[in-house]
Formats: structure tokens, sequence, C-alpha cells
């Protein structure tokens, strides 16, 4: 690392923690643009329970929360309770901080998406790479047309023409993580057993959106690589094909794969909203589809801007790690 | 979203099919093998009275013994005609979880049940006596009877909870100041007919079985009101006393000694101080203020590990888990008549998944339990043989499930004159044709029917549910032609305007409130098909929010109508909400309802000023009769006026119920007031091991 790299890596720091704080006002902008507010959640729940309503006391609640002062002064306090206190507010529909919901879901979340994540890459990578070696063979025809379909057929589709055939299979259609009785049940190998066989749908639905666009991206950029001059060179020059394959073209054909590292955090960090729905993932994406519902704006807006935040720290890392793979992308950063 | 529950039900239906079709070999399960010869059995089976998961903790010396437990035992409750032949101990019973309200009633026990013909029945209240002037209200607890945690449930519970969580205080705008959760508990108040002043019950401890209320003026149905907006009437002192606010060291608004209210060894917290108690004792009970506090520990308490009870199962689980577990009170106070600890069922576990997954895991045998939507009662049906379960029906006192509410005090007074017009109400009735829309809408299920109460209510009446019902869009055409405010012709989109006034030329438009979550789209695309056969439009507002919705219905005179397609109405006196003009929350009586701010007074002599008259009447009701009157009055209101239009009707309350599960009683009424399944006893139940 030497001071260009640093200089650089501070430059986009810089424009990062910018954006970030523009994209907070929009995402606070967006959710409060839709007409009522919490409050009327509350209201609701209150009613539904068959309680008095009085217009006084909605006026009460309403100065109470700050929701009758303009919108600046509502943002101020939310991102500065944010950024001095880490206080990402309240959630109104499951009465406790936002902190403490985000806390109670981010590790099944992250778990699932993690390992979802490196089947992505275990999988699209090397067939990636067979497929362009092997182009018009019948492997390659056979992946592409799986491929293709994995991108056509929506996930959420996908995992319940899999839970069908669990069901017509198994007699189980393993919604959820785990067998009823298991979930609440001590870490034993065979709570461990059953969360494999639960995970087995989750990860191929989740993991196929990625894997198949993966799959196609490094194909592409492989055969790209395979048909450049240095390659030719490198085979007069004596080369075994395997060597000049792995050592260079994969090398140079990762990188578009490595700028797209980044962007998957957003995805560790939400999970993905329909697909959680369907199999009944306890992962955020559920609650969160709920909050945006609901209204629970302090909640749906935390969600929307830590994700905004991930895709900008996303793209952040692509940046550093393009210029620390790709010597021609470094060099071309470092001029400035 | 529509799309996903299309197809999850579709899976369902072809998981059904499939099977159906597939496998007519299914296993049966093998005959009984006969009994063994009987050995020398003894003539008197020994009953086992606990679970064997307590038996094990008092064998293993972490519960004391099962008479410990219980209250003493006289003062033990006995559920005699919910015995059932050889009950089992344990299991898991799975179930939906349709949210606070649907587990909260599942467990709740109640000061005071409500019966189903409107009455009351002790629960946790031994008994009670009333005063010849029918002022004082003694009630009797159960000596020995024990919260969850195993502490001593006493009379200073109930008055504690009284004086210090609910009423805090008493204004001289005659308010009552609730501290814990930010309400007016308005049924405490009563309105003394000799000097107009209205004044909360004073609640009292006699001694530490023995509470004592006091009202301000008679009100027969106190006991009544306190079974269904105050059940949980009595609140565990011991685990409350630092996470309340109060201050004995100055005087309280009863004016009496803080030791008779059930303040005995409290000093002074405040609310800031409750507030950072709770968080101290556990990160859980972090709240935002204290009004959250009070909302969430204080009033719905029964989402909350930790917190004692007095029901059958507990939480045991965080808010923010999937399924909830509720696991088995080892301090429940009742037993079946041989004496047996309730409940049956060692644990019950509510499953948060998308409404339309449900039915498959049902059908899948994943679930015990499933509360059925109409929708999806065709699906259910067809998985009962795969799934072994069968779905019951039991009743609901739904006077309608498909209707249109006309706001009669809505902002623009044309419009609020012309929903007061019965012709222009009754042409709306007639105007639809209920079998299409039942065939339609419920596959046939539903009923087609005015609003009014069904037949197996106390408050049906013969012939109400037919009126104005018979589908003749040329009689309804006639009547609007008799509305002077409105033309006779159309305009050029086909609908009549309006002949004079402020909207003149202006075509006849009703914005109907729809939600998001209910059947109004579907609905109201039909309604507005009938509707223009006699020039009226009709458009839909849709709030993707139920909770906007119920927003603007509160604001009083701001919706023109509403869909409304849960009208429950389980007793008109009791509970005058939905029939009177008591509260607002529905539209038909608009402002109307505001008994709070700014009370609007109908025109004298309107029928209207006769629905206000009314209520106002019940609230000083000194006497049953009055106030049976006054909910005949109501009765009678609705049935000349037809101020709901009722088009469709769907009484029946679906459970889908594993053929496993025993001594489920079908036959209760599902409402609200009657805590829906809590009704059937849930802790009566029992699951063949």
């Amino acid at each position: 690392m030497n001071k260009n790299f640093l200089m650089f890596a501070l430059r986009k720091l810089a424009t990062m923690i910018l954006t970030v704080f523009l994209i907070s006002f929009v995402v606070f902008f967006i959710i409060t643009l839709p007409p009522g507010d919490f409050l009327t959640n509350y209201i609701g729940r209150m009613a539904e329970a068959g309680e008095a309503v009085s217009p006084e006391l909605i006026a009460e609640l309403k100065a109470h929360y700050g929701l009758d002062q303009p919108f600046v002064v509502q943002y101020w306090k939310w991102i500065s309770n944010i950024v001095f206190h880490g206080d990402f507010g309240y959630s109104f529909l499951l009465s406790m901080p936002v902190t403490s919901v985000i806390k109670a879901y981010i590790v099944p979340t992250m778990v699932l998406s993690l390992v979802t994540m490196i089947f992505t890459y275990a999988i699209s990578i090397p067939i990636g790479i067979y497929s362009a070696v092997h182009q018009y063979s019948v492997g390659d025809y056979l992946f592409t047309t799986i491929g293709f379909i994995g991108m056509a057929v929506p996930n959420f589709l996908m995992g319940i023409i899999l839970m069908f055939i669990s069901f017509k299979l198994t007699g189980n259609t393993m919604l959820g993580l785990y067998s009823p009785g298991m979930e609440n049940a001590a870490w034993s190998m065979a709570k461990f057993i059953d969360l494999m066989k639960h995970s087995v749908i989750p990860i191929l639905v989740i993991g196929l959106m990625n894997t198949c666009s993966l799959m196609r991206t490094m194909r592409g950029q492989m055969l790209d690589e395979l048909g450049k001059n240095y390659v030719m060179a490198a085979r007069a020059k004596g080369l075994k094909a395997k060597a000049i394959r792995y050592k260079y073209c994969v090398r140079a054909a990762m990188n578009p794969v490595a700028s797209s590292i980044g962007w998957s955090l957003v995805n560790i960090f939400t999970g993905t909203t329909i697909v959680a729905i369907v199999l009944n993932l306890p992962s955020m994406g559920r609650v969160m589809h709920e909050a945006l519902l609901d209204q629970d704006m302090y909640l749906a807006g935390s969600w929307l801007f830590l994700m905004a935040i991930m895709t900008v720290l996303g793209t952040f890392i692509s940046d550093l790690l393009l210029a620390w793979l790709d010597p021609r992308a470094r060099s071309e950063y470092l001029k400035g | 979203m529509k799309l996903k529950k299309f197809l999850a039900l579709s899976l369902a239906l072809i998981m059904t099919a499939g099977i159906l079709a597939g496998c007519g070999g299914k296993e049966e399960t093998p005959a009984e093998t006969p009994a063994e010869t009987p050995a020398e059995t003894p003539a008197e089976v020994e009953i086992v009275k606990e679970s064997p998961m307590l038996a094990e903790l008092v064998a293993a010396g972490s519960l004391p013994e099962l008479s410990e437990r219980l209250p003493v035992a006289a003062d033990i409750m006995v559920e005699t005609d919910k015995t059932p032949e050889n009950p089992q101990y344990g299991g898991t019973l799975r179930r939906n979880n349709g949210g606070e309200w649907d587990y909260g009633p599942f467990t709740e026990e109640p000061l005071f049940r409500l019966t189903e013909d409107g009455g009351v029945t002790p629960n946790v209240a031994k008994g009670y006596d009333v005063s010849d002037d029918g002022l004082v209200y003694t009630i009797y607890l159960r000596e020995g009877m024990k919260w969850s945690d195993g502490e001593p449930f006493t009379a200073h519970d109930v008055a504690f909870y009284y004086n210090y969580m609910l009423v805090t205080d008493f204004t001289e705008e005659n308010k009552i100041v609730s501290g814990y959760n930010g309400t007016t508990y308005n049924w405490y108040k009563t309105t003394d007919p000799a000097d107009g002043v209205t004044k909360p019950a004073i609640v009292t401890v006699v001694d530490d079985y023995t509470v004592q209320i006091q009202l301000y003026a008679p009100k027969p149905l106190i006991l009544q009101n306190i079974a269904i907006d105050n059940k949980w009437m009595f609140a565990p002192k011991h685990w409350y006393k630092d996470i309340v606010a109060y201050d004995t060291s100055v005087e309280h608004w009863t004016g009496l000694s803080h030791d008779v209210l059930g303040g005995a060894g409290l000093t002074a917290v405040t609310e800031e101080e409750a507030v950072a108690n709770a968080a101290a004792r556990n990160a859980r009970f972090t709240f935002d203020d204290y009004t959250q506090l009070g909302n969430q520990l204080g009033y719905m308490y029964w989402s909350y590990k930790d917190r004692p009870t007095l029901r059958a199962w507990t939480m045991d689980s965080e808010k923010t888990d999937q399924t909830y577990v509720f696991v088995r009170n080892p301090y429940f106070w009742k037993t079946d008549a041989e004496g047996r600890q309730l409940p049956y069922i060692d644990t019950v576990e509510m499953v948060t998944m998308d409404n339309a997954l449900y039915s498959q895991e049902m059908i899948a045998g994943n679930l015990d339990m499933a509360s059925v939507d109409v929708g999806d009662f065709p699906t259910y049906k067809a998985g009962e043989a795969m799934g072994d379960y069968t779905v019951y029906s039991s009743v609901q006192p739904n006077w309608t499930s498909c209707s249109i509410e006309l706001n009669q005090s809505y902002k623009d007074p044309q419009y609020a004159e012309l929903f007061a017009n019965i012709d222009f109400r009754h042409a709306l009735s007639i105007a639809v044709d209920r079998n299409e829309m039942n065939e339609i809408l419920y596959a046939g299920l539903a009923e087609p029917a005015q609003a009014a109460a069904p037949a197996g209510t106390a408050q049906f009446i013969e012939g109400a549910r037919e009126k104005w019902t018979e589908y003749d869009p040329a009689a309804a055409n006639a009547l609007l032609d008799g509305i002077e405010m409105i033309s006779n012709d159309r305009n050029a989109d086909g609908y009549r305007t309006f002949t004079s006034g402020a909207n003149a030329g202006k075509p006849v438009l009703i914005n109907l409130e729809g939600h998001e979550k209910c059947n109004s789209a579907e609905a109201i695309a039909l309604m507005a098909q009938y509707y223009k056969e006699i020039g009226i439009q009709l458009i839909e507002i849709t709030n993707t929010a139920r909770n906007t919705r119920q927003q603007k219905v509160t604001n009083g005179n701001e919706i023109m109508a509403l869909y409304e397609e849960n009208l429950n109405v389980f007793n008109p006196y009791v509970r005058p909400d939905r029939v009177g003009a008591n509260r607002n929350i529905c539209t038909w009586v608009g402002k109307y309802g505001l008994e709070h701010a700014e009370p609007m007074t109908p025109a004298a002599g309107s029928e209207m000023e006769e629905i206000v008259n009314l209520t106002k009447e019940l609230s000083t009701a000194a006497t049953m009769e009055t106030a049976e009157a006054v909910g005949e009055a109501f009765l009678q209101s609705h049935l000349d006026n037809t101020w709901i239009v009722g088009y469709l009707s769907v009484t029946s309350k679906y459970t889908a119920l594993g053929n496993d599960v025993k001594n489920f009683d079908a036959d209760h009424i599902s409402c609200d007031e009657l805590r829906f399944y809590g009704n059937a006893k849930p802790y009566t139940w029992f699951m063949e091991q």
C-alpha cells in the first residue's frame, strides 16, 4: 500500500459519506411520503382492540412523537440520533427499539445469505469456466439451459415448485428452517441435520437467481479472455493450456465478478423478501415487508437506509478490490 | 402479493388433488387390537392429577406439590361440564398465529367471563354480591390462588391495578386520567341523575380475598363492562411496583389512604424511573417512554415473557421469534371434575407465516389447528383427509360480511341529505343481485342477507335479514326517480346528477373506502356494476393499510361511505358500539358517534336523534330493564331505517383442527366479546398421545 493508494481510498471514502448523507435525506423523505404515519397504525390497533380514540388523544400523541413538526426537524431528530447515539428510533409495529429488531433478525439473515453466497460462487465460477472452455459442447448447452431457466423463473415460484417436489418425495413441504418441534429444541445433531434438510430449498432458490447470471458472466468473460492475443502469445511460447487458463485468463475474468461481490452485501443484509415470505424464513425480509405496509417509519426507514449504506459500502469495497486485483484499474485510479 | 397468494393456494390445491387421485391406497390405521383379558386391575384406577411434565419437576424438587400450587380446595375452579372422558396430559398444539388479538384471547382469564346470553359468570373471581342500592359490588377472590410465578394473587393486585395503573387521576372536566396506557376508561364512570355529576368508581381492598367496587350511581351493566373492556382488572403488584409511576406521599384522587387502595408498601416512582427500571430489569422491556411502557407491559402484557399471569399457558418466547411458544402455567387454578389440574395440553405454539401458507401446512400435517379465512375454505375442506383434520364451523354474531355504510354526517351537506333519505338506501339495497355476488365472492358459502343479527343469536328478528334484499333494479330506479334532489335522466356516462345546490349537474358519486386486506376490491367492483344500472357511480378508495382507513373513520365526517366486512354485534345493550352512537368507529353514525369532542346534534325529530338519545339513555340506565329496552330500540331502528345496507353475510367461523385434538366444542359462539376461541376453553382440550 503506498501513499497514492491511501489517498485514493480516502477520496472514495469522502464521496461515500456525502452520498450516504444525501441518501438518508431521500430515504426519510420517501418514508414520510404516504398519507398517514405510524400513529394511524397505532390508532388502528387501539380501535381494533375496542378502545375509544378521541381526536384530542391523536393530537396529543402527534405532539408527543414530534409528528406535528416540520419535515426538516423530524429528519434532524432521526439522523442525529443515529449518528450520535446509534439509536435508529422505535418500532411501533413491534413496540421495541429498531436496534433490537435488527439484532434479533441479523444473525439468521446473515448466516443464510453467506451460505447462499458461498454456494453461488462455488457453483457458478467452475461452471462458467467449464462452459467457456468447452463452448458449444453438450455440457455447455446443458448448463446454459439450466442457467436460462434459473434466470427466467421468478425465484419465489421456484421456491413453490421445489416445495411441491419436496412434498411429493418426502411428504413434507420443508417450510421454514426447522421441523415442528425442532425450532425451540436445544442444539443437537438431530437439530443440525434438520436444519441442513430445511436449508436445501432456500439455498437453492436464493442461490440460483445469482448463480445463473454469475455463471453467464463468468462464461462470457472467460470467452473474451481466451480469444485475446496474450493467450496466443503465451501458447506460442510453449505454456501449457491449463496454466494459461487458470493463471491468467481466470484471474482477468474474475474482475467483474469481484466488482459484483460488493453489491451482494445488500442481499446479505436484507435477505430476499418475497422468497423469505413464501418459504417462511426467519430473515429480515418478512418483518421489513410488514414494516413498510404498516408505515412503521423508523423500522422501514432504518432498513432502507441500511440497504443504501450497504450498497455504498459494497461499491467502496469493490473499488478497492478492483484496484488491488487489476493492475490496469489500479494505474488508472492512482493517476487520480 | 396477489400472485403469490394465488400460487400458494394453487399449490395447496394441486397437492390435495394429487394425493386424492394418486393414492387411494393410503394405509388405514390398523384396527384396534382387542383388549387383552383384563387383569385383576383394581376397581378404581388412580387418576393422574397433574401433567407428567410437572410431576417430574415436583419429583426433582424444583416445583411445590400440586396441592400447594392450587387454591384451597373450596376455592378451586372446577370445569364440571367440560370434563372429557379419559383425557390425556401432554402434547404440543401447533396453530396459526393471528397476532396479539388472537393469541391473547386464546388464553385469556377474565375476572368475570361473559356468557353467550349476555350475562356474566365468575372466573378469576369466585363470586360477588351487589348491595340493595346497586352501588356497591363486593367481589370475592380465591384463597391460595397464585400467579404463574408462584406469588399469591390477592385483593391488593386488583386494587393496585385499578388505582395506580388504570385510574390514576380524575380531573375537573370529569375525565379519568389513565396513567398506564393513555386511554380513558369511561365505563367506570357513572353520572348521578340527581346532581348530574360524573365520577369514576372507587375500588378498595376489604381483606386479602375481598375487593369492593363503589359506584357513584347505579350501573347494572358494570360487570358486563368489566367482562368486556377490563377483563384483566388485576395485575401482579409485586412485579409492577418499580415500573409503575406513583407517589404515595401525595393524596390519591379518591382521598382514601393508600393502604386500602392497594398501595401498601409503595413509596414513589417517577415515570422516568419506571422506564429506566423496566429497561434495567430486562433489555426486552426497553420502551420509548412511559406511554409505550404502559401500553405494552401494562396493557398488552400477554406478549411478554416473564410477566406473571393467571392464564393456562404463558408466553415463553421473544416477540421477534417466528414461533411463539406458550408453556403451561404450573399454578393454574382450575381442575376438571375429577380433580385433574388443567390444562391438559402442555405447550401451545403459535406459528407466524404468510396467511396463504397455513392451508399448506395444515394439509402437510405440520399444524394442528388453523383459523380458516372464508376464501380458503374450499382448499381446507379438500385437504381434510390428507391432513387428517376436520373443518368445524361455529356461529359468529356477524350482521354482515359485505356491506356499505353511508355517512349520515358527511361533510358535504348535499350528500348527507341524500344519505339520510331512506329511499336512497333501499334503492342501493335492492339494486344488487346478492346471489350472483355470493357465487362470485364466496363460492356460494355466504348467505344473501340484509345487515341484521343471524339466527342462533339473541338479537335475531324474524324477517330482518330478508328485508329489502329481493333483487329488483326496476324498483330501485323507481325509488331514485322519486328523490327530488337527483335527476331522473342520466348524463353522458349514464349517471344521475344533482339537480340543484353546490353539486348541481355533477354525477351522484359515492366514494367507497375499502382496504387491501379484505375482499373489498372484488366486492366493490361488483357493487359498482349494479349501482351503474340505477345511475349511481361508485368508486373505490383504496387504503393500503387498514389503519389509514381507521383513522379516517375516527375523524367522523371525512369518509363518505365505508365498505364494512366485519360487523360483529354481540349484544346491542352490553356493547352498543356498532349499533348506537357510542363510538367513532362506524361510518353510518358518523360524527354523531363522537361522544368526546364537539358532539354534533342531529336535527330534532330525526331518526338519528333517536339513536343519539337512546345511547345517552343507555349510559345512565339505572336498571337492567331500561338497558334491555334501549337494546331493543336500537335493533328496531336498524330494522326500520336500514342504516347499514348489507349484501352478504358469513355467519360461520371455520376452524381446521387436527383429528387428534379432542374435546373441542364447535358449538361455541365466536366473537371478540366472548374471546373467540377463548369461549371454547382451550385448556379443556386434549391431544391423543
